[in-house]
């Protein structure tokens, strides 16, 4: 039994004595540069499943935590891409094929009144998409998260920083990462169960 | 007093309190001095291209006037001139526009760009020249019975028409056009002086509260620069081509076109000097990627604006305003389409790409293809137009030689004459209070 008594990995995962799933732990700073330089650390310690919470953003934590940059670009271009062969297609099909109309006598099919429809929907699927695949990459949303019942992670919302590691992360060593997230000038370290 | 040593500027701070960031060793001298001997052969030979060009395109028009109605030849390499001195008035304008919407905005990123655009404002004196002298030579040509007149309101074939008589000819009464022209040039060279002298002052003396009289003088500055430029635009480009044509978008579509080259052109200029090892660390990829961001902002500005304009007048289709997208859809629709496809449709997807974004490879192509575009632009706008009523106007590709030669001529000696003025004055002002922020600059998207 370590400071905060998680015992070793069981076949469970990692359990508190009170056969409670460990969620993480959740280490805390004070100022947003201890959070920057000890979120170095932890990306330098090959850590998959941690996050980095602060009241506001942080410019370089990205960097600070070697996070990948993001799909939701291409996922939007999709978006975009769909929108407007769809919107040329139907608009085409409508006015030149299915039922052509003389319109101040210009031309049937003329490109010019696509243009509108055709940004507004290419701009109207990239919102969607943009929307929906920041929700689906962020895996939200959902009912609920364990750190939600924590009274002290609440602020980080107002006025701390935490850095959180999952039991779930391969690395994760229990008591280790405990002693490792004080070493990193933690001034709080507490278990998060499930 | 390290510092003093290296930097001039320091030591003449006077009662002022040096900034802090003078020490900052990507401020050195060195670094922030284009010396002559670097660029004198390129400048002088970009000058000398410049007039030879210039020169050609005149003597060339010359020879092919045997063929041609009398004022076609003149009218085809007064047309040339106009578009190459259109095309760089652009830079000149757009520079002294986004050196102005910074300096009322507060911005610190671009200070260490700021005197390059200073300088690329300040040279709005020589396309400024370039319509004066434009404007004398129609004066000329209608004094001689309108042969060689390029202006549509000048045309005597048109000038006699009771529409012109009755509606218009308030406004284009010769000596209010000159009155006009004359404020133009009075209030562009004004604006872009004042900014010069500012930084300029604040260089000598390192009163830190110049930039604060930069943006109060930005914010007037903004609205007359913008009506000036309006107005030009009516007056030089959309009177000239055709006096009955209406457009209220047309000061801000030649406004666009303006800022749509000033991105590209700043980009190539600061890759040149970078490339010449200046502004190392001031000039970074971050600074960049935020010129490539300006360059594709106003690829779909351009767009946006120019396809409302000509959709507005395609939808309501009166005669005045149609004649002049006709005449450009119907007998130039080959220019029309490369329009639409090679300043829109072409980079948007790519200047979309992080990767071009950030490489000076990526973003250097773009530029060139952008500042190519945007002389296509001018072009489209006043080619089509010249010689319309003659009975043999020079058509297209006939005599391509003489535009390409009097377009490049004139992009030429701009290029060298500020290259040459990019010698003269630090590349940095190095008391900028906003320095911090730019040398700290930083993407973080």
């Amino acid at each position: 039994m370590g400071i905060l008594g998680i015992p070793s990995k069981t076949d469970f995962g990692f359990r508190t004595k009170d056969g409670a799933v460990v969620h993480g732990v959740m280490a805390q700073f004070h100022t947003a540069a201890n959070v920057y330089h000890a979120a170095e650390k932890v990306r330098d310690a090959g850590f998959a499943k941690w996050d980095v919470f602060s009241p506001f953003p942080i410019h370089g934590i990205d960097e600070a935590m070697g996070m990948k940059r993001t799909i939701l670009p291409w996922i939007v271009a999709g978006g975009a891409a769909t929108g407007v062969t769809i919107a040329v297609l139907m608009q085409w099909w409508m006015s030149g094929v299915d039922y052509p109309l003389v319109v101040q006598g210009k031309p049937y099919a003329a490109w010019e009144p696509f243009v509108p429809i055709t940004f507004e929907l290419g701009v109207l699927l990239s919102a969607f998409s943009a929307l929906i695949g920041m929700l689906a990459l962020n895996g939200l949303p959902r009912w609920h998260h364990p750190l939600m019942k924590n009274e002290r992670f609440l602020r980080t919302s107002d006025d701390t920083f935490m850095i959180v590691i999952e039991a779930g992360d391969p690395k994760f060593q229990g008591e280790e990462t405990v002693a490792m997230l004080q070493s990193l000038g933690a001034t709080h370290v507490e278990l998060v169960e499930e | 007093m390290s510092h003093a040593a290296t930097n001039p500027a320091s030591a003449r701070a006077g009662t002022h309190e040096s900034p802090a960031h003078l020490n900052h060793p990507a401020l050195k001298a060195e670094n922030i001095t284009l010396e002559p001997q670097r660029v004198g052969t390129l400048w002088k030979a970009l000058v000398g291209a410049g007039v030879v060009g210039i020169a050609a395109a005149l003597a060339g028009s010359m020879a092919i006037a045997g063929g041609l109605d009398a004022g076609a030849a003149t009218i085809h390499v007064k047309g040339a001139l106009l578009i190459g001195v259109l095309s760089v008035m652009g830079f000149s304008l757009g520079s002294l526009f986004f050196l102005m919407i910074n300096a009322i905005g507060g911005a610190g990123w671009h200070v260490t760009m700021k005197r390059v655009l200073e300088q690329a404002a300040l040279l709005i004196w020589l396309p400024a020249a370039g319509v004066v002298l434009f404007a004398l030579s129609e004066a000329l040509a209608a004094s001689n019975d309108g042969v060689g007149v390029v202006s549509s309101w000048l045309n005597p074939a048109i000038t006699g028409e009771e529409y012109f008589i009755t509606k218009k000819y308030p406004y284009f009464e010769p000596a209010f056009v000159a009155a006009r022209l004359a404020l133009y040039v009075v209030v562009w060279v004004g604006l872009a002086r004042l900014m010069w002298s500012i930084s300029r002052k604040q260089e000598r003396t390192g009163d830190r509260w110049l930039t604060n009289k930069a943006a109060f003088h930005s914010a007037w500055g903004l609205v007359l620069l913008a009506l000036v430029t309006a107005f030009f635009a009516f007056d030089w480009l959309k009177a000239l081509t055709d006096y009955k044509f209406f457009s209220t978008m047309w000061g801000v579509y030649f406004f666009a076109g303006g800022l749509f080259v000033t991105f590209p052109a700043m980009a190539l200029l600061l890759t040149f000097l970078r490339s010449k090892g200046k502004l190392q660390g001031l000039i970074t990829t971050e600074h960049h990627h935020d010129l490539s961001k300006y360059m594709f902002g106003f690829i779909v500005f351009w767009a946006y604006i120019a396809y409302s304009q000509y959709f507005l007048i395609w939808y309501s289709q009166i005669p005045e305003e149609t004649t002049w997208f006709m005449h450009r859809k119907e007998v130039w629709p080959n220019l029309s389409a490369f329009l639409i496809i090679g300043h829109f449709l072409i980079p948007f997807p790519f200047m979309l790409l992080r990767a071009v974004r950030r490489t000076a490879l990526g973003f250097g192509l773009f530029a060139c293809w952008l500042i190519f575009m945007h002389v296509v632009d001018i072009y489209w706008i006043i080619r089509p137009s010249l010689g319309i009523t003659l009975e043999n106007p020079v058509g297209f590709g006939q005599g391509l030689w003489i535009e390409i030669a009097g377009i490049g001529g004139v992009i030429a000696l701009y290029a060298g004459l500020l290259l040459w003025r990019l010698t003269k004055a630090p590349l940095v002002n190095v008391m900028e209070p906003r320095m911090p922020e730019a040398l700290a600059h930083k993407n973080y998207v």
